[in-house]
């Protein structure tokens, strides 16, 4: 409160000394600016004294005029500046030094009005001149000088000059100052004849006075009135409210209130407002009960409520100050009225304030010092006194009413009447908090419950009890004994069945008992509980969705029953439906509660797989697809483990019903949720969907699966496959644009060498086909690398594999066997028996590599390459037998033939051998091949062949056509 | 036939010429000054007027009065021929021995100049024909003697009087420069109607009567001054500042009047602008204080030597210019002065003369025409001299002056911006009575508004009105 008061008198300190900083801010301009103003005067005139080449005594009087005031105006500035000085430093300056300037130039001006007297003696203003030096004794302080100087200028000066009247009314004013008022009453009168100027209502003012004092009242009334008519037109001062002001006190003075009155009215014054005004005069002269008097009689005529106002102001300090008790309240209300109405200015509100205050306070120390203990009637009107002394201070103090109704709560206990307090303490409990007073909140707070204790009737339990706790609460709402006042107001609430109000108890109570789960369970518990004995399922549901979204911190088995709770109460007729097999109704209620926007995650997961199986079991399977894929989105894992034999028997069902898409969007679907987790299924419906992805030719579906999968955790011994897979759909489809990324991919696995070896086969096919040889080759060379690391590591390499790189093999082959076939047996003798030696050499390295070629265990290669074994060999033979020697004789032709004969003989064998051989591996290894003709049928003409009309293999892998 | 009408014609001038100076010659050998004014006659015939004046001047000089109507017509054609300025200077008695209508007009000047104003009417008081030439001349005169005299009425009327003459007589004058003359007396006149109700204070008639006056008027320019001084006594101070920056047009750079700016700053006072009046005043200092001196030392220097004078402004007509600009605009604005060219027109017919005498065969008569007529043009010359000199004077105490007049309203604004400062906020404390009441002002921007663009239209010349808003309360 101290630091309050503190802070509000430095800031006014601060205002004050703010405006008042401005002011002299201002003043000082303005000094400055005069002073350049005179500056320039004394240049004006010394350059027009330059002009006219002559010095002219008004010149030099105009000179010492601007002399004189630039002394004075400097006087002031250093006046100022000496001030501001502190006072123990400003001890040491020398005053001399401090006003030299000024000095300087009213010693100018001094010396220029001497100069003047001196060397115009003629002249005919000389009465200004004197009038100059006055004024520069006045400002020197030097009063006798300067009074001798204005006699001076008076005598100088023409009787009727205005240099005349100013030297009276100056030597007036300092005889009026002294107190000799005869003196200044004569100067006045003389000056006074003429109105010369707008100082003579003031002048005038001053002669009224000086009448006054020297006991003429009726001149002292009549110089007064003349003024106070002058007063009036603007060309002259205007005297009007200090006349108004002391001829009333003239009159009064003179005992002629009557004529006040006549004089005010006529004046259209108010006669209340002058009292008023004498009131005060009164009052500051001491005279209290004169001035009681005068204002309370002023009341009667009053005209306006302002006027009202203000008398009563002046009267309540008189009645405060006297003990007037009774009037002092009736005056209180009376301005607590017009207080309200917004007619009190600023300060009588502080004052209204004052006394308020000030009276209730001392009434109440006096009920509560028990002064009045044995005075019941007394104690009791004081009581109610003081009372309605601390309501009018809450009225002109709402920002701090809740104290006068504390105080008043306060008074009423003091004496016992605990009825009375309790609503004053209640009252006192809500301002405080709206005014943000927490000491007295909890003051008033704490009463109030003490009160509540007390024996108070049944009717202020009722209306205050709730209250009380509110209040309380509000004041301290972690407190130690707020934990109980929350549960009893719980129940107060509860017990009036007051649910809006009880689940804000409970709310508060949670804020600020966050760990008291118990309780609050109890609580939720209750109110729900009446929600659902009063039926109210909206209500119900709502809390439960509130528990269950952890807003409260519940025991599990709470919280489980809740959602039993809601689930069973959602789910508890569509089960009923389905159960008596009414499927329809069944699908209905599951469908209302998946589209209720009641429903939550379980009760929505749990109705679409619900449909799911409806649509399932009824085979509509666009439906069962659709919601199927709508549970899976909001099931999570548990749910899908939980369920994922029944999705399998979906997507099978969508597979039956070459639903391909739908059948892997679905595993796919599923296989996402299931990724991460051990299910056993999710190998499962991984492949499911990538044989069916790529069955129904969606290559990109087939990637995207293949590309997530190592994140679900699957191994290369799922992945790898079904990468193959899709390497073979692509050749199979001819599709090659991806066809080397899945190659490379697989690559990365030296297992999956042999798979690819056919793959590769078809690319190089397809190459070779399109006019890319080289590339065809490269494919080739990698063909044979897979081949051979394959073999290395001793893997496994398929049939198809081992065909393709037979073909490789035998084509190179069929290369060496035409190279053979090139060379043309010819004489001479020598050239013959080398190329025939070349032809062996060339056929025996045919022999070995047709015979490599046909242990690698291809049966296309195996058959091949004894075809064309056998025929190297019998082509030999034949050309060996048919040559003929030219320009030979018969003899040698004979003897070459048959040598030859002898030598081609283990050809033939060899070629039979061959033969038998093919047959013998055609028949025990099953090989079926487009050569077997070659060596089982004898007869070449009728070897068939089959085609289609279209060229095409008749059916896919996946049996679509 | 026409040929031979025209060789008659000739002759008859010729043998009329001849006849006159035979006449001349024979009166001036005589030797009788009784026969003067018809030996004056015999020249003036033949337009020898300058060499007629000494024997003119001479024979009134002698004789005791003038009873012959043929001598005061003989007067009467000289004066009105080489001007009033070569008899002005004739002591009044000696004048006053004619009682020809031009002499008399002289008479009157001369007392009019020395504030005998009820002396100038008395002179003027016996009735002049309308048809006389001077009588324009002498009704203005008469008129202005009214006027000083506070005879509005009667004043009026004779200016309208003046008027009504002078327009009759200019509409038979052929004579350039006496067309002149007569127009510049009717234009007085027509603007002594407002100078009488000005100096009646009747500022509102004034106000409209000076319309009377056309822009045309060779007077007009400087009468425009009188009206800017007319509108400052209606307190119509925008139209005073109006009519005094008609000035500022280059048409009116020859005018020379420092009261024109002395106005300027004491109409900005009355309107309480105390800045812009401080501003006219200082420009006024800055721009003469220095000049002013040099200017009165240099006319100082000339003394009386009357024919420099004459040549500073012949000089200035024919476009040599000072460089002091007091000196500069004081000759353009003489050069412009109908007196001048009253005295220098005279002059210039005077030296026509010497032409004329040449055909005069070489005798005594001639010598003595050759020393008269020498004698009237030195005068002559010396009189513009002595004119010029006066007026020169006349604008060197004129500046003087405005200095005076510009100190007293720099002294008068600041006395009242001294007011307005210590009635802003007391300093002194709320009943000193050392100052007046004037509320403190300030200027604002906003407040200005002139219609004056800086452009001169000569339809426009002293039509301006400013638009300054009083600061005054």
């Amino acid at each position: 409160m101290k630091r309050k008061t503190l802070l509000a008198f430095c800031l006014g300190l601060f205002l004050t000394q703010s405006l008042v900083t401005t002011a002299q801010a201002d003043v000082e301009s303005r000094r400055v600016e005069l002073i350049k103003v005179l500056d320039e005067e004394l240049r004006e005139v010394t350059r027009l004294n330059k002009q006219i080449g002559a010095q002219r005594p008004d010149l030099m009087l105009r000179m010492a005029q601007v002399l004189l005031e630039k002394a004075r105006l400097l006087k002031d500035q250093e006046n100022q500046k000496f001030l501001e000085i502190p006072s123990a430093q400003r001890e040491k300056i020398n005053r001399e030094d401090a006003f030299k300037e000024s000095r300087r130039y009213f010693d100018q001006a001094q010396k220029t009005v001497l100069v003047l007297l001196k060397k115009f003696k003629k002249f005919d203003e000389k009465g200004d001149a004197y009038y100059i030096l006055a004024y520069n004794a006045k400002e020197l302080k030097q009063e006798e000088q300067s009074k001798k100087f204005f006699q001076k200028a008076l005598e100088e000066s023409k009787s009727g000059s205005v240099i005349a009247d100013k030297s009276r009314i100056a030597l007036a004013e300092i005889y009026f100052n002294k107190g000799s008022f005869d003196k200044s009453m004569n100067l006045y009168e003389a000056a006074l004849k003429n109105k010369r100027d707008k100082w003579w209502t003031k002048d005038a003012f001053n002669l009224a006075w000086s009448y006054f004092k020297m006991g003429k009242h009726d001149k002292a009334i009549d110089m007064m009135t003349e003024s106070y008519e002058l007063s009036k037109n603007p060309k002259y001062i205007d005297m009007t409210k200090s006349i108004e002001r002391d001829l009333a006190f003239f009159y009064t003075d003179a005992g002629k209130s009557n004529e006040a009155i006549a004089f005010y009215k006529k004046n259209g014054k108010s006669v209340s407002e002058i009292m008023l005004k004498v009131g005060r005069y009164l009052k500051s002269q001491g005279k209290f009960a004169a001035a009681e008097k005068t204002l309370s009689d002023a009341l009667q005529f009053k005209t306006s409520e302002k006027e009202e106002i203000e008398l009563n102001v002046e009267l309540i300090s008189l009645y405060e100050k006297f003990g007037r008790d009774q009037k002092h309240l009736e005056t209180s209300r009376a301005l607590s009225a017009q207080f309200s109405k917004g007619g009190l200015n600023p300060d009588q509100v502080d004052i209204l304030r004052y006394n308020v205050e000030k009276m209730a306070a001392l009434i109440q120390q006096q009920l509560v010092s028990k002064t009045y203990e044995n005075q019941t009637e007394i104690r009791e009107k004081k009581a109610e006194a003081a009372n309605e002394y601390f309501m009018m201070s809450a009225l002109v103090s709402p920002d701090k009413s809740q104290t006068a109704y504390f105080h008043a709560g306060e008074t009423y206990f003091a004496i016992g009447k605990f009825d009375k307090a309790v609503p004053l303490y209640s009252e006192a409990v809500k301002r405080a908090q709206t005014n943000k007073d927490s000491k007295t909140a909890t003051l008033a707070s704490n009463a109030l419950m003490v009160s509540l204790g007390k024996s108070v009737n049944k009717k202020t339990t009722e209306e205050h009890l709730i209250p009380a706790y509110e209040g309380f609460l509000s004041v301290d709402p972690k407190g130690e004994k707020s934990n109980v006042v929350y549960q009893r107001l719980f129940s107060a609430q509860m017990s009036k069945k007051n649910l809006e109000q009880a689940e804000k108890v409970l709310m508060n109570y949670k804020s600020n008992f966050p760990n008291e789960v118990e309780t609050q369970e109890k609580m939720l518990a209750q109110v729900m509980d009446f929600y659902k004995d009063s039926g109210n399922k909206a209500a119900l549901g709502n809390w439960a969705k509130r528990v269950e979204s952890n807003e409260f911190k519940v025991s599990p088995q709470y919280a489980q029953k809740v959602k039993a709770l809601v689930l069973g109460f959602q789910f508890e007729k569509v089960e009923q439906a389905s159960v008596k097999g009414d499927k329809r109704g069944a699908l209905k209620g599951y469908l209302q509660i998946y589209k209720s926007p009641e429903s939550d995650a379980d009760a929505k997961k749990t109705a679409a797989y619900n449909i799911a199986v409806l649509f399932y079991e009824t085979g509509e399977w666009k439906q069962m697809y659709v919601w199927a894929d709508r549970a899976i989105s909001i099931m999570n894992l548990t749910d899908i483990t939980k369920f994922e034999k029944d999705f399998i028997l979906f997507t099978t069902d969508l597979f039956q019903r070459r639903q391909f898409n739908e059948s892997a969007a679905l595993s796919e679907k599923i296989f996402d949720k299931v990724c991460k987790s051990n299910s056993k299924n999710t190998k499962i419906f991984f492949k499911n969907a990538n044989v069916i992805y790529l069955a129904d030719k969606q290559f990109d579906k087939s990637s995207g699966l293949l590309a997530k999968a190592p994140q679900c955790g699957l191994g290369n011994d799922v992945i790898m496959p079904g990468y193959l897979d899709h390497l073979n759909e692509l050749a199979a489809s001819s599709k090659w644009g991806s066809f080397n990324e899945v190659i490379k991919t697989l690559e990365s696995s030296k297992e999956m060498w042999p798979q690819l070896i056919y793959p590769s086969s078809l690319l190089a096919n397809e190459l070779e086909n399109i006019g890319r040889a080289e590339d065809a080759a490269k494919v080739r060379a990698k063909m044979v690398t897979y081949f051979e690391a394959s073999n290395k590591a001793k893997f496994d390499v398929p049939l198809e594999g081992l065909d393709a790189i037979s073909l490789i093999r035998l084509n190179a082959l069929e290369g060496q066997i035409k190279r053979l076939n090139s060379i043309t047996l010819s004489f001479p003798e020598a050239e013959y028996n080398k190329n025939l030696k070349a032809k062996f050499v060339m056929l025996d390295k045919i022999t070995t590599e047709a015979i490599s070629i046909a242990e690698l265990g291809s049966g296309i290669g195996i058959v091949k390459a004894y075809r064309y074994l056998v025929a190297a060999h019998e082509n030999l033979r034949d050309e060996m037998i048919n040559f003929t020697p030219p320009g030979k004789s018969a003899e040698y032709v004979s003897s070459f033939k048959k040598g030859m004969a002898k030598l081609a003989s283990p050809l033939t064998k060899q070629a039979e051998d061959f033969r038998e051989t093919a047959i013998k591996k055609i028949e025990k290894e099953s090989i079926l091949s487009s050569d077997n003709a070659w060596f089982m049928v004898k007869n070449d003409s009728i070897i068939p062949e089959y085609y289609n009309e279209n060229g095409n293999v008749l059916m896919d892998k996946a049996g679509a056509k | 036939m026409k040929k031979s009408c025209l060789l008659l014609f000739l002759l008859t001038i010729s043998l009329s010429s001849e006849a006159s100076i035979q006449e001349a010659r024979r009166l001036h050998q005589s030797g009788d000054k009784n026969r003067y004014p018809q030996l004056a006659a015999a020249l003036v015939k033949e337009k020898m007027y300058f060499s007629a004046i000494p024997y003119i001047k001479e024979y009134l000089a002698s004789t005791s009065r003038v009873n012959d109507s043929a001598v005061d017509k003989v007067l009467d054609d000289l004066i009105t021929q080489v001007g009033v300025k070569q008899f002005e200077v004739l002591p009044a008695n000696i004048l006053e021995k004619s009682n020809a209508p031009t002499v008399r007009y002289i008479l009157a000047k001369k007392a009019f100049r020395l504030g005998k104003f009820d002396t100038a009417l008395k002179h003027l008081d016996r009735r002049i024909d309308e048809s006389h030439p001077v009588k324009p001349f002498a009704l203005l005169l008469e008129a202005s003697a009214y006027a000083v005299s506070k005879r509005e009425d009667k004043a009026t009327t004779i200016y309208r009087e003046c008027v009504e003459i002078a327009d009759q007589q200019i509409k038979k004058q052929t004579n350039k420069d006496r067309l002149r003359q007569l127009k510049i007396t009717r234009d007085y006149c027509v603007v002594g109607i407002p100078r009488s109700q000005f100096a009646m204070q009747k500022w509102d008639l004034a106000n409209s009567t000076y319309l009377d006056l056309p822009k045309s008027s060779y007077i007009w320019p400087e009468i425009l001054f009188e009206e800017a001084w007319n509108s400052f006594y209606l307190k119509d101070y925008n139209r005073t500042l109006g009519k005094l920056v008609t000035y500022k047009a280059p048409v009116f750079d020859y005018v020379f009047n420092p009261e024109i700016e002395v106005l300027k700053a004491l109409s900005y006072m009355e309107l309480c602008l105390w800045d812009d009046s401080k501003k006219v005043v200082e420009d006024f200092y800055s721009q003469y204080e220095n000049e002013n001196v040099r200017y009165k030392k240099f006319i100082d220097s000339l003394g009386r030597d009357y024919r420099q004078y004459y040549l500073l402004v012949k000089d200035r007509a024919e476009g040599k210019y000072r460089e002091n600009p007091i000196l500069s605009t004081a000759l353009a604005s003489i050069g412009r002065d109908a007196a001048y060219l009253e005295l220098y027109s005279a002059f210039n017919e005077g030296r026509d003369e010497i032409e004329r005498l040449k055909s005069i065969p070489n005798d005594a008569f001639k010598n003595a025409l050759n020393e008269n007529l020498r004698e009237s043009l030195s005068l002559q010359r010396n009189l513009i001299g002595s004119y010029i000199r006066g007026q020169l004077q006349l604008y060197a105490a004129q500046v003087t002056r405005s200095f005076e007049d510009m100190s007293y309203i720099k002294l008068e604004v600041l006395s009242k911006r001294k007011t307005e400062l210590y009635d802003d906020v007391a300093l002194r404390g709320p009943n000193d009575r050392a100052r007046g009441d004037v509320a403190h002002l300030r200027r604002t921007d906003k407040q200005y508004f002139w219609t004056f663009n800086g452009e001169f239209w000569a339809d426009e010349l002293g039509d301006y009105v400013f638009s300054l808003k009083s600061e005054c309360k």
